[in-house]
């Protein structure tokens, strides 16, 4: 009997582990303010501030990148596992567990990223997503003189390699059902009355 | 299959937990510090329990305490046929970060507004914790440079700058005036 490989999982698991060990040396997003004065890079593993050359980091916000790092761990290697046996009673309890987490994580960093580009526009204070542009502050913060700087902002490896893991985990789910098809048996399958119909037309 | 389950709860707890229990036993001392940077907390005077990131703020505290106004170097030198000046300055980068000075130009008005004339720099990088000089150059009148110099002699420039334009690092600043610019100080 041919051994049942979950393909999608298998290379979801692969890239949601190559994804965390880049997103450790490389933030999803970067924001510079001129000429590398002012550095914040964002992401779920690994969120710093950068500001005269010096890094900073919230303590409350390191322990959720730690939380974040052995999530991606715990679902990448969960998702391999379950790959390599679908069919066993315990599979689907672990791709229950490692599907969703990337695919969430990567959906609340892009709602609180856009949600918090947004607030600061409503100040007055706009910050491209991905791109540059020259960033004025308002007039009423910097007592008559004008201050502006270049503004650049940029996606970067990790969050492109988080939107892949995510949706081969999706792909690993859809593809689970698919694997599980021939195990269940026709008699389980079929349709009473459609069969009784049958029978009884011939 | 139930054992699975409650595995991947358990782990799903602790993962989530660990770290934030972890945080809270080491800022037991000083909750604050877990939402503030240590760093941020030396600053505002307060005392940050994390030693290692704490001293990229002192750092910071202790370029700025280190900064001084650029220094002249000798005497201005001046074109009487042209009217073009060169002035040179010595200024210490007191960050850790190399400092590029991309633009300073200005047009220099006497005290009844009058135009004496416009300076300007020559961009330039100045390296983390080095000197540079910053070279001012610009167009006065012969008048003007009369007025400069007896007013330099008094040890106060009584002249002011209109439109002046900084870009420091990328940061660009446009002052409409800037009154009265005080001192100079000359090491030559």
């Amino acid at each position: 009997m041919v051994r049942k490989i979950n393909w999608f999982g298998l290379v979801a698991g692969i890239v949601t582990l190559v994804m965390l060990v880049l997103s450790l040396y490389m933030p999803w997003w970067q924001l510079t303010i001129g000429q590398n004065l002012v550095k914040i890079n964002a992401s779920p593993v690994y969120m710093n501030f950068g500001f005269f050359g010096s890094q900073f980091t919230i303590p409350l916000i390191w322990a959720l990148n730690v939380i974040t790092i052995l999530t991606f761990t715990a679902c990448g290697l969960l998702m391999l596992i379950y790959s390599l046996a679908p069919t066993k009673p315990y599979a689907k309890q672990l791709l229950q567990f490692s599907y969703r987490k990337p695919l969430y994580t990567l959906v609340a960093f892009v709602v609180i990223l856009v949600a918090v580009v947004l607030g600061l526009r409503y100040f007055g204070v706009s910050f491209p997503l991905n791109g540059s542009t020259t960033l004025t502050l308002p007039s009423n913060w910097t007592l008559g003189t004008t201050v502006s700087a270049l503004v650049s902002g940029y996606f970067e490896l990790p969050f492109w390699f988080a939107i892949a893991a995510a949706a081969l985990c999706l792909g690993a789910r859809i593809y689970h059902g698919h694997i599980l098809q021939p195990l269940i048996k026709p008699e389980a399958t079929a349709n009473p009355t459609a069969t009784a119909a049958t029978e009884s037309l011939s | 299959m139930d054992k699975v389950k409650v595995a991947l709860t358990l782990l799903s707890i602790a993962i989530v937990v660990g770290p934030l229990g972890f945080m809270v036993y080491e800022y037991r001392d000083n909750l604050l510090g877990i939402f503030i940077p240590p760093e941020f907390q030396s600053l505002l005077g307060g005392s940050g329990s994390n030693s290692q990131q704490s001293s990229s703020t002192s750092n910071i505290a202790k370029s700025l305490s280190n900064f001084q106004m650029p220094q002249a170097i000798g005497s201005p030198a001046y074109n009487t046929t042209t009217g073009a000046f060169n002035y040179p300055f010595n200024f210490t980068n007191p960050f850790d970060f190399p400092v590029a000075l991309n633009q300073f130009s200005a047009e220099v008005v006497g005290p009844n507004n009058e135009t004496l004339g416009n300076v300007a720099i020559q961009p330039i990088n100045i390296g983390a914790g080095q000197n540079g000089v910053i070279n001012v150059a610009g167009n006065l009148s012969q008048s003007a440079v009369n007025q400069l110099e007896s007013e330099f002699q008094s040890g106060n420039l009584h002249v002011s700058l209109k439109n002046v334009t900084v870009n420091v690092a990328g940061i660009t600043v446009n002052i409409p005036s800037l009154s009265n610019i005080g001192s100079l100080t000359n090491t030559g």
